[in-house]
Parts: structure tokens; sequence; C-alpha cells
């Protein structure tokens, strides 16, 4: 299945179809940059490139550029 | 070449013959010898912890690409259901031989019985159409091994192998290179190079589809038909016709062989395949008889299978204890024909 | 092989490499290929999103083994994911290689099968504490002694969460589940003594934070070339931590953080709360 992506800010790309919102990567990110926004995440520009959200991301639900 | 034989040891030739390579098993009176036999014949031989084991480990190996068998007795064939259920919803080629005891639980782990005929019909939890062979002989043991491989290829489904505790401890002289034989090959590609899923669940081109009943509908039929059209390809039976004989025996196993000297007076239906009932077979032999005694040694277990397909009354003669002794089921049969004993149910023996 | 199928190539190089077979022959039998593969290629998209509960440590667990079998460069063919059932049983559904999965409890002796059929295969199993400790405790047993090559990853979250929260061999005493209503009776099943009383033995236990630890633990367990068995400390929210009043599955996952610390060299055996890996 295709799943449906959205460039969120900066170098972040988040994955709809795939994304549970559990918020992890708003927990896991050290820069406090994700926040969950109704049903949305969202980045407030601080992304860092650390990659902490791609990697704990039990959904394969967001992705960053490196 | 003619050599003495063991029933059990046949089974294991039989399924060399037919090209197993791996076979993982556990110890039980009274089809150890299979086990015995084949622990040092260059196969991939595993001795599990237990039947599950045993049972899992071969649809492993089955998949991985080897043709593969275990064998087991009663308490140990109640173990390897889920597994034999397994077998039939992953669509994997596999031989279960069960040498039968005398049960319920350890029962009498030393005299043979037939008891476990309608558990290898329905063991499992689920619908399935289950493919069985039962031989008589130490010769049929090599013979229908080697057909049973076959039809599990074929099938693709685990198929069982009935024996019981004489069958398997009979000796017998037998060439086995004059009995022939065609060998079927692999029908699966062994696992490794492509992205196939294979599960438990229900599932529609390795998907999981738990919830579609169209579907299980659809598979379930698929299923039933494939089974039933192979093993129209190995409908074999025996079919000894007395002169002028008003009665049909139906006996199979070593059964069918102590009934053997009054051959003649009546007539004997021996079914081999086992499940699916020889249902066209028997209903066009049985139309020519006035009536139709089943002698099996449990508690009537292939009688209702015989009443359900030919739709008419059949009486039985059930001999169970595991001690057969032939004068005493030429009385019963004589008895039962001359009006002196009655059908079911009847005491011991 | 990569090499033989290059050198077959080079004498026709007039030929150039320009067409599309050559092209496809360059990209699967030249060793660099390597480099333009990554886990991505291991897992199954089309079935994503999985069907595990938002949170879950699972979908963790199976990209870290996907990354763990990539970076081992072992080519898609030679793996098969075996599973048994419950929520980690659903695991191998996920992975774009051959997988099967079995029956409760019975995971890794359908493995050995598996293994015993076919011994080019790595087999990875991926299954939970119910399924390998719980039911499967005596192929566990066995299958460690016979010390048959696969590498087994236990998602250990201390609960039967698939059918709704019940008291699993591992959960902790004193814990609250559906089947423990005044806290669990019973200590948890030591994973750890179990399989290191075995005389050759490999035993790793990390957890679904400790990530880089995780992946060294697989990749060392898949490449050991006999049992290895990776107990994968998880959590589950939705039918376990909630009971316990936790409010999401970051909360768990912080749980982890502050009480599991890496131990790099234990001495012989891990303490309760350390992670690491045993071996001889």
């Amino acid at each position: 299945m295709e799943a449906e992506k959205k460039k969120i800010g900066g170098p972040l790309t988040w994955i709809k179809g795939y994304c549970k919102l559990c918020s992890i990567c708003v927990y896991i990110c050290p820069a406090k940059d994700l926040m969950i926004k109704g049903n949305e995440i969202v980045s407030l520009g601080k992304c860092t490139k650390c990659q902490l959200c791609e990697k704990f991301c039990p959904d394969f639900a967001i992705e960053v550029e490196k | 070449m003619k050599e003495l034989l063991m029933g059990n040891h046949a089974v294991a030739l039989g399924a060399l013959k037919a090209g197993m390579t791996f076979f993982a098993g556990y110890p039980i009176t009274p089809a150890s010898e299979i086990m015995h036999f084949l622990a040092n014949k260059g196969i991939e031989f595993v001795h599990t912890e237990d039947e599950i084991a045993a049972a899992n480990m071969i649809v492993g190996s089955s998949l991985s690409g080897r043709k593969s068998m275990t064998s087991t007795s009663g308490p140990g064939m109640s173990l390897m259901q889920e597994a034999i259920g397994l077998g039939h919803m992953m669509e994997v080629p596999m031989v279960i031989v069960n040498v039968q005891r005398v049960g319920p639980s350890t029962g009498m782990p030393t005299l043979p019985a037939q008891g476990d005929i309608l558990q290898a019909k329905h063991g499992s939890h689920g619908d399935y159409t289950q493919i069985v062979f039962y031989p008589n002989s130490v010769e049929e043991c090599y013979r229908y091994a080697i057909e049973a491989f076959n039809a599990s290829e074929e099938s693709r489904s685990p198929v069982i192998f009935l024996m019981d505790g004489f069958v398997g401890h009979l000796m017998e002289t037998v060439d086995l290179d004059a009995i022939p034989c065609a060998i079927v090959p692999r029908t699966i590609p062994g696992l490794g190079g492509g992205n196939r899923h294979f599960t438990g669940l229900l599932s529609k081109n390795g998907i999981p589809c738990t919830m579609n009943s169209d579907y299980y509908r659809e598979w379930f039929q698929k299923m039933k038909s494939k089974a039933t059209s192979v093993s129209d390809r190995y409908n074999f039976f025996e079919y000894l016709r007395g002169d002028d004989a008003k009665t049909l025996i139906i006996a199979f196993g070593i059964v069918s062989r102590v009934v053997l000297p009054l051959i003649g007076k009546y007539s004997l239906f021996r079914p081999i395949r086992m499940f699916p009932v020889l249902e066209k077979e028997l209903k066009e032999i049985a139309s020519g008889y006035e009536r139709i005694i089943v002698v099996e040694m449990n508690d009537g277990q292939y009688k209702g299978e015989i009443e359900r397909v030919l739709k008419r009354d059949v009486e039985g003669i059930s001999l169970i204890g595991g001690d057969l002794d032939p004068t005493v089921v030429g009385e019963k049969i004589e008895g039962l024909s001359n009006g002196k004993l009655e059908s079911y149910p009847t005491e011991a023996r | 092989m990569a090499n033989w199928k290059v050198t077959l190539l080079r004498p026709d190089e007039e030929h150039g490499f320009s067409s599309f077979q050559d092209g496809v022959f360059l990209l699967f039998f030249f060793p660099g290929w390597w480099f333009l593969m990554s886990y991505k290629d291991y897992i199954k998209w089309e079935r994503m999103p999985s069907t595990w509960c938002p949170g879950c440590g699972i979908g963790i667990v199976l990209k870290y083994a996907a990354m763990a079998i990539d970076e081992l460069k072992i080519p898609k063919e030679d793996v098969v994911v075996v599973s048994g059932i419950g929520c980690s049983g659903r695991s191998a559904g996920y992975f774009d290689v051959e997988s099967l999965h079995g029956l409760h409890g019975r995971a890794l002796a359908m493995a050995e099968g598996v293994k015993r059929g076919n011994r080019k295969l790595k087999v990875v199993v991926i299954s939970g504490d119910g399924d390998l400790l719980g039911i499967g405790g005596n192929h566990l047993l066995h299958t460690s002694r016979r010390n048959v090559e696969m590498c087994v990853i236990c998602i250990n979250n201390e609960i039967y969460g698939m059918t709704g929260g019940q008291m699993s061999p591992t959960t902790k005493k004193g814990t609250v589940t559906l089947t423990s209503p005044e806290g669990s009776p019973y200590n948890p099943v030591n994973a750890q003594g179990l399989i290191t009383s075995n005389k050759d033995h490999f035993y790793a236990r990390s957890s679904v934070f400790h990530l880089n630890h995780l992946k060294k633990s697989i990749q060392e367990g898949i490449s050991r070339g006999g049992f290895s068995f990776i107990e994968v400390i998880s959590y589950c929210i939705e039918n376990n931590g909630r009971r316990l009043g936790f409010k999401d599955a970051p909360e768990m996952l912080d749980l982890i953080r502050k009480n599991y610390k890496v131990n790099p060299s234990p001495a012989g055996k891990l303490g309760d709360l350390e992670l690491g890996i045993v071996k001889t």
C-alpha cells in the first residue's frame, strides 16, 4: 500500500498512513521539535536531524533527510 | 531378493524409497522400530523432545524442501493433531505413521487396536479432508508408504498412514525389488528465494484474511476438491468375491487377514485408502449383498462411516481388547449371520 | 558467486553494460549492490501499517531485526523468519523474505525443521515470552541443548497481550493482570538461567529503548553459528500498561530507560536490571 507522505517542515517527512499517533517521537525528540496537533504530527522547526524519532518510531511513520 | 522384514521396517524402507530425507520422531511402542531403523540411514534424523516437536519439525523441514515423515502411536498421535491441522492450512506435504495400540490414554501399549480410525479422519479441530492409508501386510507397508508420500506430494497435505501393532510387528518374507513403484517428485519449491508467507491463519496470497467468510468458503471448497480429486487416483482396495456369498465382510488391517479363512462363504471388501471413504466402489460392491458386516478392532468407528455412505443397516463385530483369536472371530461371524448373536453391542473379543 | 558473474561479463565488453539484462546482472551480482540496499528492502511495505497497537515495541524490534540482517549482508533468499502465536508472532509476516507463522509455542520446533532441512538458510525466530517461555518452554530447553543454529528473539512484554492481558511466565511477582487480580503470586521464569545452564550458550538481554545494543545483540546472535537467545525487554501499553497506571507508550519506554543499564562486559551473569551479552 502506498502510504500518504507529508513534509512537515525541515528535513522531516511524516507518513500519515502508517502513523498511529503513539507519541513516541514527541517523547524521544531531544530538541522538543515535534508535537501532536489534533490528528497530525507537526514540527516546530527546531529539528537537529538527530534521527532519534525515525529510529524509535515503531511504525516506520517518520523519516528524516540525512 | 527375498528377505524377512518387519512391518515397521518396511514402512521405513518405503519412505526411503519415496525419497524421504528427514525424519523426526519420539520413541513409542509399537512404533519405535521405525525410528531405530532410520537412525543410521544417512538421512537427517532427529530424536525430538516430544511428538509435538516432531510433528512441527517435519512441517518446517518439508517446507524447506525435504520429504519428511514422523511415526508414532496413539498417545503421540493425539499430541500431533494440532500440527496436522497446520499442515492442512499451510498445504505442507508430510506423512505421519500411526501404529495403533489399545487406548484411550496410555491404554495397553503392547497390544494392537484399530481405535484411531475416526481420529485419523477428524483428529485436528476444524474441517479438512484427510487422506488415510491402511495396509495389512509387510509388502503393503512398503508399497503404500510410497503411495502415501506420492499422495501427500500431489495433494500438498499431510497423509496419515495407519497401521496396527500386529501389522507393525509382523515379520514376513517379501521381495521389495519386485514391487512396482512410481515416485512423485517434490511439488513445492523449498524455502529460500521468495517472499512467501506460510501461516496457520486463513490467508489469501500470504496475507492473513481472518474476517472474510466468503473467502473461507471458497478456500475450503478448493482444498476439499483438491484432496478428493487427488485421492481418486489412489483408490486402493481389495475385493475378494466368495461364490454366491450373500454377506459382505468389511475389514481392514490385520483383521482382514484374520477373516481370510472365511472368505468363500463370505466376500471381503478391504479398503486400503480408508479416508476419504471409497464411496463409489463401496456402493457398487455393496449393492449385490444382503448383509454387510464390518469387523474391526474398535467399537464401530468405521461401521458408522459405512452406514453413512450406504444409507442402510450395517452390522458390526467389535474386537476390542487387543487379542485376536481367529476361531472366535469366525464363531462371531457365524453367530451373527445365523442370528444367534446380535450386532452391537457385543462383549469383548 | 558474485565475482564469477562479473568476470563472465567482462570479455564481452564491446557489448557494454548498457543493456537492461546486464544492468540486472550487475545489480544482483556485483558485490557493491549491497550499498544500494537498506533494511527497508526486508520489510513488506504493502502490509503496513502493522497490526500492533499504537506505540507497541514490537515494531521497533521488527525494524532493528531487519537492520541487523541487512548490515550482516545476508542475502534475502537465505533468510527465513519463523514466529509463533501472539502479538510478536505476527512479525514474521512483515518480513519480505520467506516466513513461517506456526503454532503456539512451536516456533522453535518448526525453525529447527527448517534449519535442518536446509543448512544454508539463516533462521531467525521472533516470538513472545508467552510463546517461547510458556507454552514452548520445553522446546526452548531442547532446541538450545541441541545447539541448532538459529537466532531467537524473544520479545518480552511480561504479559499475554493478544488475548487481553493475562499473566505470562515473565510477569513480575505482584503485578496485577486479568488472571492475577491480587497480583501475580509467582516469580517470573529465569530465561537467562535456562539458556546459560547449557554448557555452550549465547544469551543476550536488550531492550526496545537501547537500540544500538539491540542491533548489536541480534547481529552477534545471528553470526554466532549456534543457538542464540536474545531477550528483548519490551512493554505492552494497551493490555497491561493502562491497568498498571501508565498513560501512554512513552511512559513505559521511559521506565525501561530508567531501570535498565547496559553492562558491556558482564561477568558470567547479568543482574536483574542489566542488559548485556552472556556467551561461551
